[in-house]
Formats: C-alpha cells, structure tokens, sequence
C-alpha cells in the first residue's frame, strides 16, 4: 500500500507519489522520507510524543490492536499513530493494517467534512480502539475463564495473565493518550477552530479509560480466584483417588484376620472361602455407596 | 414501530414538540423517521447497532444522549439486560430509540402535561437510575444464595456463580458510569437561571453517585469474597482428605497385628492356642477402636 490521498471532488482515494501539505493523506512510516514537510514535524513527535507550531500540531499516540500470538493466542498489541494537523491538512501516519482499518472504518463520506472534524474521527477511532481490544480480551477473559473448569495445568492460568497484562497496557497507554491530548489542549489557543475538537477528544477519553481501568480492575482482582479453581480440580482428584486406595485397603483389613496362623473361626466350614470374599466385599460396597451419597467421588 | 405523539413537550422557548418513538424499528422505518427528522440515517442506524461513540453529541441542529436501561430478563432473579436508550433532540421532535419498549417512558411524556424538554430527560434519567438500583440488589443478594451453599460444597461451581455476580455487577457499574458521564455532561446545557432544573440535576447526580457507591461496595465485597470462597471449597475437600487419611490408617492396623501371627516363621504354641484368634482379634478391635477415639477427639473422623 502507498501513499494515498483523498481526492474531494471524485469522492475517492488514489494512490500518490508525494505528500503536497493540502488535503487528506494517509502515509506509512518507510514513505515519510519522500515528505521533506513532514518529516522534521514528526521527528521532533517521535522524541516528544506531540510537537505544536503555529496553527501545525503533530501528534504521536498509542493505538491499540489486536495480534495472534503462538504460545498466548489472541492478545493486544500497542503500535502508535502519528497525525499532523494543519488548518487545511492531515497526514495520517501508521502500520499497514493500522491505516486500513482507519480507511474502511472511520474514513468514509468524506466530502463535505472539514480537516478538524476528520482530526476529532482520527481522534476517537484511536481511543475507542483500546475499548474495542478490551472487550475482546474480556470475551477471551471469560472463555478461558470457562476453560479452567477441568485444568489442573497453568496453560490457561497464564493467557489469563498475560490478558490481565494486557488490559492493564491499555490502561497505561490510554492514559498517555490523555496526557498528550491535555498538552496539546493547553499548547492550542482557545480561538482555535481545534479547540474544542481536542477538548471533545479529551473528555471522551477520561470516559473510556474510567471503564477500561474499572474493568482491568476487576477482573485483576479475581484472578486469585482462578487459582483456587485450578486447585480444587487437581484436589478434587486426588480425592477420588484417595477414596479409591481407602476402598482398596478395606478388603485386605477385613480379611487380614483370617491370615493368622492360629486355629480359625468356621475354619472347616467348605463354603468360608466364598463367605469371607461376601464379607469384605459386602463392607466395602456398604462403606463405597456411603462415600457416593457423600460426593466423595463426585468430579 | 414508530409512533408519533403530538405536542408532548415543551422546547427551550416553550414551543411544543412531538416525541416519535422508535421501538426496534425496521429499516424501512428507520429511513422513513430520518428523512420526517431531516437527519442522515446512520446517525440512528450507527446507535442501534451498538457502534463506539460519544454518548453525548451536540451539532447544529441535534443534540443526541445514549444510555443503558436496565431491564429485567423473565424467569431469573438477578438475571437483566442493559437496553441502550437513545434520546434526540432536533427541530420540532424528541425521538426515543431503542431496541426494546421501555415502560416508563410513555408515562414520563405526558401530552395532558408536557414538560421542558431538559426537565424530561433528567426524569428519564432519573427513572433509570431508579431502575439500576433493584437490580443491583437483587444481583448482589443472589451471594446469600451462594454463600449458603458454600457449607456442603466441594467444587468451583460456587466460585462461579460469584464470578457470574461479579461480572453482572462490573456491567452495572460500566452502565452506570456511562450515565454519570451523561449527567455531567447535561449539566453545561441547562439554563443558568432555572434554579428548578438545577435542583433536579444535583439530585439526579447526587441519587446517581448513591446508587453508584452501593454497586461499587457490592462489588469490592464480592471481589474480597471469591477468594474466601475458593478456600472455604478446599477446606470441605480438605476435610474429605483428612476423614480419608484417618480412615486408611485405621486400614492399615489390621495389616501388621494379624500380620504379625501370620508370618511364615516358627511361631512356637501360637498356631495351636484355642484363643488365639479371638486374643489377637480382640487387641486389634481395641488398638483399632482406640485409635478411632483419639481421631475423633481431634476431629479427624469429622465430615462437617
């Protein structure tokens, strides 16, 4: 994907070779070279995360997506977006899917919109994005939350605390996200037409990161609880098998009288044999069903 | 279904407005009510669909709220759904639009008395705050229910159920949250000098925060507790473990007394003695009935 530039008055997107500082561009960090405007703007951001000049803002903030990991399945992923703002421009700067995701979500029917109304989308596409990866890590929170009912090793123990690490990332970066958002408000006059365009952004995200932070608090706080879960599973076995070696060693201690070498009662009854074998394993079944009614085999 | 009331409210300038009321509307309706609004249709699309956005919009000509109704699910006690509810103001109509027919609304939009247009939504929201607060204690109550089957209980079901309590609240808590923001947000738009507005928006606020505290405590509680409720499940398998030890030791006595006299070795005039069996017998059910003694002195032969 190159870079692309939204043609008004076509109401399209086309590919183009250079960045021209006038109308909607969507750029890749390897083509910042071929845009000399920009490119000493966003190296100033990348030290500092937000770089204003005159009626120019440039912002650096954490996005927050989704990724497939071999050991931990699906997890979230922290990359950052770069908007340079001009009254008249907006180059938007990103990883691949990053940018086409903005592309096929937020940026459409853009005829008649204004570069600060697409700066306030761009804006709230990039904070709504760490409340959309949280409910998915909540969702898989939850599933392998169901998984643990018959886990007796770590392998869902872990994945749930790498997600709890990772919601707690969020937190962290949506507080960032914040915290540039409140310098660029205070470095942009309060005439300015992006004023309250910042000021809306910035309201929105104190919302969104009071819910993903109650949600990653509550849900770190039970995860003591999942231990126990796993704990009662492999308890739960030994139980059954501990029943099973009692039921075991009944027989061998009902009999073991009749292994004496003295003179034994009903010892030349012909059938004792066959009475001893109902006896002990009479004890054992009568003592087997009292542990059943008790849940001592109950997995 | 769409349906239209006449004159229901009353506009800032005491103009009166129609309130169109959108109950799970069809598409067909949905363009119908948009173009009767002269609003782009995915303004009211975007909220039935549940996407990301600001539940608190002004433009030029609307001003849009989005909130969560509680709604309590048939047959289960604690069991609801959050319905979101949305609230439009544009020129001449208040439109409500949702997903399921919220009861209250039809008695808070009066035509015989028709409010101020800022007036009815604090009551509406005030009605929902009211809403949120049987929910949460039938949810939070549904721990006694938990707790009592916590005595007998041997696996994670009831840490479960406690999890399935702390999830229902969290959700609460995020409804309850969005609709504090709500509120907050309401009060830059309020007219200064209507000190009647202002008296309903700090107790609405004030009631919001009350029942918020309530979910949070509930919820700080539940959350302390799981892990209580994990150990007490351990202690009841731990005593089955403890009974069960007990009881293979009061096994294992038969297999050295008897076994004593049953080795393959010159036992002297011990095969012979007439009571032989009965004396050994008669010291293993004594060793055996003392040790049981001393087990159940110390509470290792107890199940409760």
């Amino acid at each position: 994907m190159g870079c692309q530039f939204y043609d008004t008055v076509e109401d399209v997107w086309v590919a183009t070779e250079r960045y021209t500082a006038d109308g909607l561009f969507l750029l890749m960090p390897e083509q910042v070279h071929q845009c000399p405007q920009l490119e000493a703007a966003l190296q100033r951001c990348l030290e500092q995360r937000l770089y204003c000049q005159d009626a120019e803002i440039t912002l650096r903030l954490p996005v927050a997506l989704l990724a497939q990991d071999a050991q931990f399945g699906t997890v979230g992923r922290m990359t950052h977006l770069t908007l340079h703002h001009t009254p008249r421009s907006l180059a938007i700067l990103g990883e691949e899917p990053l940018i086409r995701r903005l592309q096929q979500n937020w940026l459409g029917e853009l005829r008649h919109t204004s570069m600060g109304e697409l700066l306030q989308r761009v804006l709230l596409s990039i904070i709504y994005s760490h409340e959309r990866v949280a409910r998915v890590l909540v969702e898989r929170l939850q599933v392998l939350r169901m998984a643990l009912k018959t886990a007796m090793g770590n392998t869902e123990l872990r994945q749930i605390v790498a997600l709890n690490r990772d919601l707690g990332e969020l937190v962290i970066a949506l507080r960032e996200t914040g915290l540039i958002l409140r310098n660029a408000l205070r470095a942009t006059p309060g005439e300015s037409p992006v004023y309250p365009l910042l000021d809306a952004a910035l309201r929105e995200q104190r919302r969104i990161e009071d819910g993903v932070n109650l949600i990653h608090e509550r849900y770190l706080a039970v995860t003591n609880a999942y231990n126990g879960i796993v704990q009662n599973n492999a308890h739960t076995v030994m139980k059954v098998m501990t029943v099973w070696l009692a039921l075991l060693m009944m027989p061998i201690a009902f009999i073991m009288p009749w292994h004496m070498m003295t003179p034994l009662p009903l010892e030349h009854w012909h059938y004792l044999w066959f009475g001893l074998l109902a006896y002990v394993f009479g004890v054992t079944l009568l003592f087997a069903r009292w542990a059943r009614k008790h849940g001592f085999f109950s997995m | 279904m769409m349906r239209i009331t006449r004159d229901s409210l009353l506009s800032g300038n005491a103009n009166r407005r129609s309130w169109m009321a959108l109950v799970n509307p069809s598409a067909s309706e949905l363009t119908q009510a948009a173009a009767t609004l002269d609003i782009p249709e995915s303004f009211l699309r975007k909220r039935l669909e549940g996407e990301a956005s600001r539940p608190l919009i002004k433009q030029e000509r609307l001003i849009s709220l989005q909130f969560q109704v509680p709604m309590p699910k048939k047959g289960g006690t604690g069991q609801f759904m959050l319905v979101p509810l949305s609230l439009y103001f544009v020129p001449g109509y208040f439109v409500t639009l949702s997903e399921q027919e919220i009861p209250f609304l039809s008695q808070l939009i009066d035509p015989q008395k028709p409010r101020k247009r800022w007036e009815l939504v604090l009551r509406i929201i005030a009605e929902v705050t009211r809403n949120y607060l049987p929910t949460a204690r039938s949810v939070a109550r549904e721990m006694a229910v938990v707790e009592r089957d916590l005595r007998q209980a041997q696996r994670h079901d009831v840490v479960y159920r406690g999890l399935d309590i702390n999830d229902r609240l969290l959700t609460l808590d995020l409804g309850l949250l969005q609709l504090e923001y709500v509120v907050s947000e309401i009060g830059h738009f309020l007219p200064a000098e209507d000190a009647v507005l202002a008296e309903i928006h700090e107790d609405t606020r004030i009631e919001l925060s009350q029942v918020r505290d309530q979910v949070d405590s509930d919820q700080a509680t539940i959350n302390e507790l799981l892990e209580s409720y994990a150990y007490v499940v351990h202690n009841n398998v731990n005593h089955l473990f403890k009974f069960m030890a007990a009881l293979i030791i009061l096994a294992t006595i038969p297999l050295f007394i008897p076994g004593a006299v049953a080795m393959n070795v010159p036992l002297g005039n011990f095969p012979h003695w007439h009571y032989g069996f009965t004396v050994v017998t008669g010291g293993l059910v004594l060793v055996e009935m003392l040790t049981a003694w001393v087990f159940y002195r110390k509470g290792w032969l107890r199940l409760d």
